[in-house]
């Protein structure tokens, strides 16, 4: 459209496949202990989006996203995906929790297959929805145990896996790689990274680690203390560089390093 | 010799078990416990040996132990099964918990014998008295245990279950009822515990028959031999019941406290 301005093109609504506007909470509102935990927020991305979220610990990022998972409706504003306001939890929504949150009484596999399961799945897709996923993670062996069979790390992919078996549009994820050791998180990102590249699923992912944000966010958010609101949105390129990635070529690099202190200075002006 | 009683426990409680009837034998035979009061072991032995060859007034001790059994299976099955199906719905509505509370609070600390009389009164002195009041005391403790369980549900796995497009019944059944499950077999253990000692009372209303009944005969006769008998049978067949559930637990609900 040769017409309109490139500006509006960008912020037109056919662009954003998930819209935040002017959502607020504050728990226990009404009472002597209302709690403002999330100030009027307004941000939208695109279908494709690797959207990372940092901020202060106890400044709302987890309270962000469970209004767009549907567990927690706002005090005031409304959340939406592709056009469709949210009203509750829903399939479309995949969402990873920081404590794996499995299912004990049912084997990994089962857990794995829980979501192709309940939505009635024909058997054979199941099957081999099960199959691909738990390979993907590196699970298919562990098949047969339960979850209190695997370690934490495996827990937490296996949490990973049962939300991608799923095919979820979004992939919502709180902290996922919190309790991993500097290896195994790692290795973790570089099998998210591949998956976000082969499936072309919107992530939007919540982080304490600004390493981690930046390495695998098209777009960093940065969030201010309690009650939270936006500080800053700041694009990132690592994500969508082409071809074999090296982790740590690309986290030494000089650009990399460069970002990586932009955000941490915005964090500490917050003073935390 | 510490290293090996650490490894094996068994053997500090086969000495603990030795040490005591020893104590027995000694008190006995020497006469310094009166055989009226504590029959020697030998005397038990041949009173045990009594009560299985001839039975007890009437009934063989086989049918004693099995009219005991039935009356606790079946006031303690009907009991838990309805007081578990009642627990799950009081913990998914508040309706039917308001509904339902007053009458579980009411029943649950109640001693069991201060309505026994009642059921006399109400449903005479058959089979019927007997197992509602066994009924009634596997109630409320097991509505108790299946409401906390549905309560104390990880609300994360309910929201995992949603988000993973479960709908409400299929949360029920995969989520909400296996997480119960742990709080449901404790209930149903301490219930058979409360089920095991009203026995003896249900066993006292008018009639001849069950090992409860055969411990209080036999004592209105002074036949302390049959009494210890009866009491060792009843503690025997009330392990192997809480084992049996113990077991069943382990099996059914291998994941809990790991
Ligand atoms: N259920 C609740 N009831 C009352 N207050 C709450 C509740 N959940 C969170 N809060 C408050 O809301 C604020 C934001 O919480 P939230 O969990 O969203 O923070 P967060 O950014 O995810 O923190 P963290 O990084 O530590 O996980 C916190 O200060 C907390 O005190
Ligand atoms: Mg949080």
């Amino acid at each position: 459209m040769p017409d309109q301005p490139l500006a509006e093109t960008l912020t037109a609504s056919a662009d954003a496949f998930v819209r935040f506007e002017g959502v607020s909470v504050t728990y226990g509102s009404g009472t002597a202990q209302a709690t403002p935990a999330l100030s009027p927020t307004d941000l939208a991305f695109a279908r494709g989006d690797f959207v990372c979220i940092v901020g202060p610990s106890g400044c709302g990022k987890t309270t962000l996203m469970q209004t767009l998972a549907g567990f927690l409706p706002p005090t005031g504003g409304r959340v939406s995906v592709g056009g469709v306001e949210v009203s509750g939890p829903g399939p479309d929504r995949g969402v990873v929790f920081q404590q794996a949150a499995l299912f004990p009484w049912k084997t990994v596999a089962a857990n794995a297959g829980f979501g192709p399961a309940m939505r009635g799945l024909p058997r054979t897709e199941q099957k081999e929805r099960v199959e691909y996923w738990l390979r993907s993670v590196g699970l298919w062996d562990f098949r047969d145990r339960y979850p209190y069979q695997l370690s934490g790390g495996m827990q937490q992919r296996l949490a990973i896996a049962r939300a991608l078996a799923n095919e979820p549009e979004l992939l919502l994820m709180d902290e996922p790689f919190g309790a991993l050791d500097a290896l195994t998180r790692e290795k973790m990102q570089e099998e998210l990274h591949a998956v976000w590249k082969r499936r072309g699923m919107t992530v939007l992912f919540i982080t304490h680690s600004v390493d981690e944000a930046v390495y695998l966010g098209t777009e960093v958010v940065v969030m201010s203390r309690r009650p939270g609101r936006i500080l800053e949105r700041i694009p990132a390129p690592f994500a969508r560089i082409a071809g074999e990635r090296d982790i740590r070529r690309i986290k030494a690099g000089a650009d990399f390093v460069a970002l990586r202190e932009q955000v941490l200075e915005l964090i500490w002006g917050e003073g935390g | 010799m510490r290293r090996l009683l650490d490894r094996r426990p068994w053997i500090v409680t086969l000495l603990s078990i030795t040490a005591v009837i020893a104590a027995w034998a000694i008190a006995t035979e020497t006469g310094a416990v009166s055989d009226l009061l504590l029959p020697t072991p030998g005397e038990l032995w041949s009173g045990a040996a009594d009560l299985v060859v001839n039975g007890y007034k009437g009934y063989s001790l086989g049918a004693h132990i099995g009219l005991s059994l039935m009356r606790v299976a079946v006031g303690f099955g009907i009991g838990t099964i309805i007081g578990t199906l009642l627990g799950l719905l009081m913990g998914m509505s508040p309706t039917i918990d308001a509904l339902a509370a007053p009458y579980i609070e009411f029943l649950r600390p109640l001693p069991q014998l201060a309505y026994l009389v009642l059921l006399i009164i109400w449903f005479g002195i058959g089979e019927t008295p007997k197992i509602v009041l066994l009924f009634l005391a596997a109630l409320p403790v097991s509505a108790v245990a299946a409401r906390d369980g549905v309560r104390n549900v990880s609300p994360q796995r309910v929201q995992a279950a949603q988000s993973l497009g479960a709908s409400r019944l299929q949360i029920f059944r995969h989520v909400v009822l296996p997480s119960a499950l742990g709080e449901i077999f404790i209930g149903a253990r301490l219930s058979i515990g409360i089920v095991y000692a009203t026995l003896i009372a249900a066993e006292m209303i008018a009639g001849a028959s069950g090992i409860g009944w055969l411990i209080l005969d036999a004592g209105r006769f002074l036949r302390s031999d049959y009494v210890i008998a009866g009491i060792l049978l009843i503690a025997a067949m009330g392990m192997g019941l809480d084992r049996g559930l113990l077991l069943a637990q382990r099996r059914i609900v291998h994941w809990a406290g790991k």
